[in-house]
């Protein structure tokens, strides 16, 4: 029983929901391409081999580093070198994330390069900096996250009011893609460092969650100032959708990894080479932990190019064929429904998910459950994909009529909730709306847009991460609203009276 | 008040050590037979495999249960507790206790006749629990220092805070990131390697051993405890 199978065995039950309902949906209502299919094993072949190798590789690398990395900046007991040195690596990583860059080819290609994709990436990634820095002067100040986020999502508002509801959807989309599989547990494992050096009587050690959602704000502001300022627009035109390779399979699969291995080498490189830097400066390793260090960067690397083949090889199309077959059955309904599901099963399988719900489960001592959380999230994400269904389905439902309910419901709870849940709850937004909502919750929808002659696959297939990435914060706070008013069963039990104490067996 | 309850019976600390996301489930199965203190919390645990060590998967997550129980039911709880979570087998787990001079349960006179009245009349020799808390970073090392010694294994359980020194830092005083080490170790071993990590000690860190009156689930085969000099 050691590290990596208990990984496999918690992502087998992970990503089995995905499979069981792709092959169900396959031999009732939507039967899919055979050439489809087998790339569908395939890659949940490939998910399977890859997300736990890719976790362990986060628990003994990732983490541990910006752990290190975060021990370093506040050791220097300088404010101005902490917030630069957190901004500065919230900016390379952001700009390391490959997620970032397919999102800004879609905007060129659907503004037919009116807007400045490449400006729009720098702006995001200072964006994410400066705000990665203001939530480390959050927790280093001890400002309350629920009043930060407060006047955060009240600049977001007023600056709403004055951009288009296109670059609105593409703020909102943006921000939830930028936060990917590395930048996830690099920027938490930052927060939480920093957060738990800071521990004091004053002060609780838990107060680093929330910085996703801190981050993730730093670049809806960004385009949307880039969208207010630029004035382009949106085409509505067809996205190019990716031809499928000709030739063997084989060789298709070579090339996809040939150009995953590039892409995650990306990420991972830079976050190596800062650690190595600063190690031999400043922290200088033992020569065991700078092993294990290197070892798990390595398994991180092996571990994002195998899942990452496999999701983009076997799930967008599997998804896409899905939703325009569903469309195509003429039964709304059914559609909401079938997005529902899928948005339910994305979830578990998302490696960003696990990362979190492990860092929570080491924050709070395990009092707060991996699975309670998941549970949540699913839910979270099922309500979000179910109203990005219903968008495509009914015209005039606008983007904002739906998040800004959401996100005032979102800002009113984080007054009543515990202070642990609203941290949780704005990280999990953004860690939702990961890379596994992109290749099957976003394809799905767009399959389904093909077949509504009301629905545009650019205008309604924007949005969709906006809503995955704001369901959530409702979710997980209802969740901590559930822990605040009914206590677990066992805390009812150790509360229990002398008068009960009779009837324990010690003392007969 | 509830001192008309207490009765002369000694307590002993059960403190097993298991899979993460077993500790519920432990907790829940000693308030079936009647514990009443027991609290779980979690940490890293590691495997005694060269292989796994090389390819740096050796560690593994688990939860740390502490509950308080009569010394005379002991060997029910350790003997039912096996049979639910199969602690016999091998990476499942272990479990052991400790003899306990006095917990609030204990009236005066209970704590006056210790250690006699304890009911661990089968004392266990062969082991002794080893407990140390130091900075955080420290745990793996020690764990380190334990393993060139010729002993593999640990419980590393997040901590935080000292008595001694507090840091300060942007003028804001801090309590210090700490770790603390469970080791279960035969008892030999343990002589020799108190001096060892004594070296480590620093004023602020703690270190004690406890004597350990039953154990379960413990899979060291004699070789490993060959104490390797420096």
């Amino acid at each position: 029983m050691n590290a990596i199978f208990s990984k496999f065995k918690e992502v087998l039950y992970s990503v089995l929901p995905i499979t069981i309902i792709v092959l169900v949906l396959h031999f009732t209502l939507t039967p899919l391409d055979a050439q489809i299919m087998i790339k569908f094993i395939i890659g949940t072949v490939l998910m399977l081999a890859g997300i736990p190798l890719f976790l362990l590789g986060i628990d003994i690398s990732v983490t541990p580093i910006g752990e290190r990395l975060s021990e370093v900046l506040v050791k220097s007991n300088k404010l101005w070198l902490i917030l630069l040195g957190g901004g500065l690596l919230g900016f390379v990583v952001t700009v390391a994330e490959p997620d970032v860059h397919i999102l800004a080819g879609q905007v060129r290609a659907v503004t037919n390069g009116s807007f400045n994709s490449e400006l729009m990436i720098l702006l995001v990634c200072i964006g994410i900096g400066a705000m990665v820095s203001v939530g480390i002067f959050k927790i280093i100040k001890n400002i309350y996250l629920n009043r930060f986020m407060t006047v955060v999502y009240l600049i977001i508002l007023i600056l709403g009011c004055f951009t288009q509801s296109d670059f609105l959807a593409l703020a909102f989309d943006v921000s939830g893609n930028t936060t990917g599989s590395v930048s996830v547990p690099f920027i938490l494992a930052i927060a939480v460092g920093i957060s738990s050096m800071t521990r004091s009587n004053e002060k609780e050690g838990h107060d680093g969650f929330g910085i996703l959602g801190i981050a993730s704000a730093g670049a809806v502001v960004a385009v949307m100032l880039q969208g207010i300022f630029t004035r382009a627009d949106l085409l509505d035109e067809s996205l190019a959708v990716s031809a499928a390779a000709d030739g063997s399979v084989l060789g298709y699969y070579v090339v996809n990894m040939i150009q995953y291995a590039k892409e995650a080498l990306i990420v991972v490189l830079p976050i190596l080479v800062i650690y190595m830097v600063i190690d031999l400066i400043w922290i200088k390793t033992p020569a065991y932990k700078l092993k294990r260090i290197l070892v798990g960067i390595i398994y991180t690397y092996i571990g994002l190019v195998v899942f990452l083949m496999g999701i983009n090889t076997g799930f967008i199309d599997a998804s896409r064929q899905v939703g325009s077959q569903i469309a195509a059955l003429g039964k709304p309904w059914l559609l909401v429904l079938v997005g529902m599901l899928f948005g339910m099963i994305t979830i578990p399988a998302e490696p960003s998910v696990h990362v979190l719900t492990r860092q929570i489960e080491d924050n709070t001592a395990g009092s707060i459950k991996t699975l309670t959380v998941m549970l949540a999230l699913c839910l979270g994400v099922a309500a979000a994909a179910g109203l990005s269904m219903l968008r495509i389905l009914v015209p005039w439902l606008q983007l904002w009529h739906v998040l800004l309910p959401g996100m005032v419901i979102a800002v009113v709870l984080s007054y009543i909730v515990p202070d642990i849940f609203v941290g949780i709850a704005y990280d999990s937004g953004g860690v939702a709306a990961g890379t596994m909502t992109s290749v099957f919750v976003l394809p799905f929808a767009q399959g389904a847009a093909e077949y509504i002659p009301s629905a545009s696959i650019v205008k309604d297939g924007f949005g969709i991460i906006a809503l995955v990435a704001m369901t959530p914060l409702i979710a997980v706070q209802l969740l901590g609203l559930i822990y605040k008013l009914k206590p677990h069963p066992l805390m009812i039990e150790e509360g229990e009276t002398d008068a009960d104490m009779e009837d324990v067996k010690y003392h007969e | 008040m509830s001192s008309r309850l207490l009765n002369n019976t000694a307590y002993s600390l059960l403190i097993i050590i298991i899979k993460r996301g077993k500790g519920s489930k432990v907790l829940e199965f000693v308030y079936d037979m009647g514990a009443r203190d027991a609290s779980c919390f979690i940490g890293k645990g590691t495997v005694k495999n060269k292989f796994l060590q090389i390819i740096e998967m050796d560690e593994v997550d688990k939860e740390v249960v502490l509950i308080i129980v009569p010394s005379d039911r002991e060997a029910e709880f350790l003997e039912r507790l096996n049979i639910k979570f199969h602690l016999e087998r091998k990476n499942h787990g272990i479990a052991f206790t400790i003899p306990l001079a006095g917990t609030m349960k204990m009236n005066t006179d209970a704590a006056i006749q210790w250690p006699e009245n304890c009911g661990s009349d089968s004392a266990n020799q062969d082991y002794t629990a080893l407990f140390m808390v130091a900075d955080k970073g420290e745990g793996e090392k020690i764990i380190q220092v334990c393993h060139d010694a010729g002993y593999y294994g640990g419980t590393i359980i997040k901590a935080h805070g000292t008595a001694c020194q507090s840091s300060i830092i942007l003028d804001m005083m801090v309590e210090r990131e700490r770790e603390a080490v469970l080791m279960l170790v035969p008892t030999k071993l343990a002589d020799k390697l108190t001096p060892l990590l004594g070296g480590y000690v620093t004023c602020a860190d703690f270190f004690i051993k406890m004597d350990v009156s039953r154990t379960i689930g413990l899979f060291q085969n004699d070789k490993s405890y060959e104490v390797v000099e420096k």
